[in-house]
């Protein structure tokens, strides 16, 4: 019952037309970035970190949020018109939306996914609603080595994603170490400054988020030389028939609850979740031969599935302060930067704004089911806009946005050298994510190490003799081996 | 191409770490109980050595796929045009040096029209400058003509 005095109390925060105006800002920011080429969420949320910097904390969460899940319904429109998709957790819908588009049907493949993403972001936030504040509930009784062994399990889950473990554990390692520059906190000295006095308050998460999303993402798509899409469909009959409802009833729902499930682990976000979906969708099918050349079911299941990862991906992040995802990453990074302590005191401390982020789901997921159903055919129009005359505004953009934070030209300096090595990070194949979510969590792992270790009277056994914190790092461990004793038997994947 | 870009990247993540450990060698490593400032950073840096050396014998090991050159030279006047206009940046001012970089890009690397390159340039400052500078009140470095 409490929850829903709390969620009360959110819903009466968004009839405050500040904080409607911020949800209803993200949605459309998250639809359009969804579906312009060569920009995603995480970008688009690092980017714009810097016109939010001091402002209302909230409402800015409410914001990306929004952006969050509003670009995982931007992303269908360039995977069903043009099989390009906008995201890589659209990647699956491209296979039978877009063949579904060329039989004529994009409006049921577009209306299905609307649809679909509604349901599954709705009840991926009531299971927000309903898992995070227990979790953080029990998280408050961790002490400093459950926190420590916690933040290795998230910074080993997030290195699983993208290039493969040991480059993600190689990018988290960088990030982690790149926060110990600057004046050590706890103690009052300073290190790794090597004689440059401007590097006492360390290097700005910030600056390094902008550089690595903005200017990095960039200059990797300016090498692509992104061509605009053909887009020559168009779109009509945005409702889909009764038999596509019957077909992908049973989808929708499946897709939701892997989707969700998945999101909630740490590490795995949007993407996997539709990937697994779609698998999943295929294998219980009875026509799995028609998955590839137009079955609803296939658009059905990942787009639920993608939707619902972005919100069970804010669980971890809300309850525990360890983010499931690279935004997620960004959008704790972002919490830090408001000044707020984020963690499983965030649902005491700062009530207001994480139930008023959860009822913003709620309205924020209406606005994208009432835009997308009627207006799927104008934003299609944003396909045809070129990457060409967009990206130096992006990079326009990031200059204003970086200066403007401390009025500093030196961090336009570090911004432009992060972001050439954020562009060989990308070229060569390394994650992103757990640079980013390194340098967010270093200080409280090595706090909690230093209050564990002080606790212990500087024995590291600690770690291991309190049970939670022992079971968080056989957790941790077997995310480590597991890929090595997989590929004693085969070769690896990599998923991008 | 790719299997060399992947060692010097692993090269210099293995100096970095070199760097850190070496540095934090400096640090005071234990403190009455907990960890001193060097603790962390030299596990850290250890870690990242270990760990690009791993990269380095997979590399060799298994050949990396190949990627396709792409637009390089793109990439390089891009990069270079940002070090120019952050270096002129705070002489010459935001609407300046920002506006003469967008020309570049989009006249000079990506050879749109005077027209396009001149519309998309001067809306985009416009609207930047309008909304740092007049409604968030933040200001933008400006050159000597107050701008």
């Amino acid at each position: 019952m409490d929850a829903l005095a709390h969620l009360a109390q959110g819903f009466g925060m968004l009839l405050q037309l500040k904080y409607f105006g911020f949800c209803l800002a993200g949605v459309l920011v998250g639809q359009v970035i969804g579906a312009l080429p060569g920009i995603g969420p995480s970008a688009a949320i690092a980017i714009l970190l810097p016109l939010t910097f001091g402002g209302d904390a909230t409402g800015s969460i409410i914001m990306f949020a929004g952006i969050y899940y509003g670009a995982q319904y931007g992303g269908t429109l360039t995977s069903v018109l043009v099989s390009i998709p906008g995201e890589s957790s659209t990647v699956m819908t491209a296979l039978d939306g877009y063949q579904m588009a060329r039989q004529g049907r994009a409006g049921a493949a577009l209306g299905i996914a609307a649809i679909g993403s509604f349901f599954a972001g709705t009840v991926g936030t009531l299971g927000l609603m309903l898992l995070a504040p227990p979790l953080a509930a029990g998280a408050l009784y961790f002490g400093p080595p459950e926190y420590f062994s916690l933040v290795l399990v998230g910074l080993t889950a997030l290195s699983l994603v993208g290039g493969g473990l040991v480059k993600g554990l190689m990018m988290g390692l960088v990030g982690l170490m790149i926060a110990t520059i600057g004046v050590d906190p706890q103690v009052g000295n300073t290190r790794f400054m090597f004689g440059q006095l401007w590097l006492m308050d360390g290097i700005d998460f910030l600056v390094l988020a902008v550089a690595l999303f903005g200017i990095g993402e960039v200059l990797a798509s300016v090498e692509q030389g992104l061509e605009p899409p053909k887009v020559a469909l168009t779109v009509r009959n945005l409702m889909p028939t009764r038999n596509d409802f019957i077909r992908s009833r049973f989808a929708v729902l499946r897709g939701t609850v892997i989707g969700f499930l998945i999101g909630v682990l740490p590490g795995a976000g949007a993407t996997i979740a539709s990937f697994i979906a779609y698998a999943v969708e295929k294998k219980v099918s009875k026509h799995p031969e028609e998955f590839g050349t137009g079955a609803i079911e296939g658009v059905a299941a990942p787009e639920a599935a993608n939707n619902a990862a972005a919100t069970g991906a804010m669980v971890p992040m809300f309850a525990l302060g360890i983010p499931g995802s690279g935004t997620t990453a960004i959008m704790l990074g972002a919490l830090i930067m408001f000044g707020l302590q984020p963690g499983p005191q965030l649902f005491e401390k700062n009530a207001d704004l994480v139930w008023g982020v959860i009822a913003s789901m709620y309205v924020g997921n209406v606005i994208l089911l009432v835009l997308n159903l009627p207006l799927a055919g104008m934003f299609a129009t944003l396909l045809r806009v070129r990457y060409t005359l967009l990206y130096p505004v992006i990079l326009a953009l990031c200059i204003a946005g970086v200066y403007s934070q401390a009025n500093s030209a030196d961090d336009l300096w570090v911004m432009s050298a992060f972001g050439v090595i954020g562009y060989f990070i990308k070229k060569y194949g390394f994650p992103v994510a757990p640079l980013v979510l390194g340098l967010v969590l270093e200080p409280m792992l090595e706090t909690a190490l230093r209050q564990s270790m002080t606790l212990s009277h500087g024995s590291l056994a600690i770690f291991v003799t309190r049970p939670i914190s022992a079971a968080l790092l056989v957790v941790t461990l077997l995310i480590v081996t597991a890929p090595l004793f997989a590929r004693l038997f085969r070769r690896p994947i990599e998923i991008h | 191409m790719k299997l060399r870009g992947e060692l010097v990247a692993s090269g210099l993540c293995m100096l970095f770490g070199v760097l850190w450990v070496a540095a934090a060698l400096g640090l005071p490593y234990m403190g009455e109980f907990a960890p001193g400032s060097g603790f962390l950073p030299l596990w850290l840096g250890a870690c990242l050595v270990v760990l690009s050396a791993v990269h380095v014998v997979s590399c060799l090991r298994t050949q990396p796929a190949h990627i396709p050159a792409g637009h390089w030279r793109k990439v390089l006047a891009v990069a270079l045009g940002l070090i120019v206009c952050v270096a002129v940046v705070g002489s010459l001012g935001f609407v300046v040096a920002v506006g003469a970089y967008l020309l570049f890009l989009l006249r000079g690397v990506e050879k749109e029209s005077w027209r396009t390159s001149l519309g998309v340039a001067a809306s985009a400052i416009v609207v930047l400058f309008a909304l740092f500078h007049v409604w968030l009140h933040v200001p933008l470095p400006t050159g000597p003509w107050g701008f």
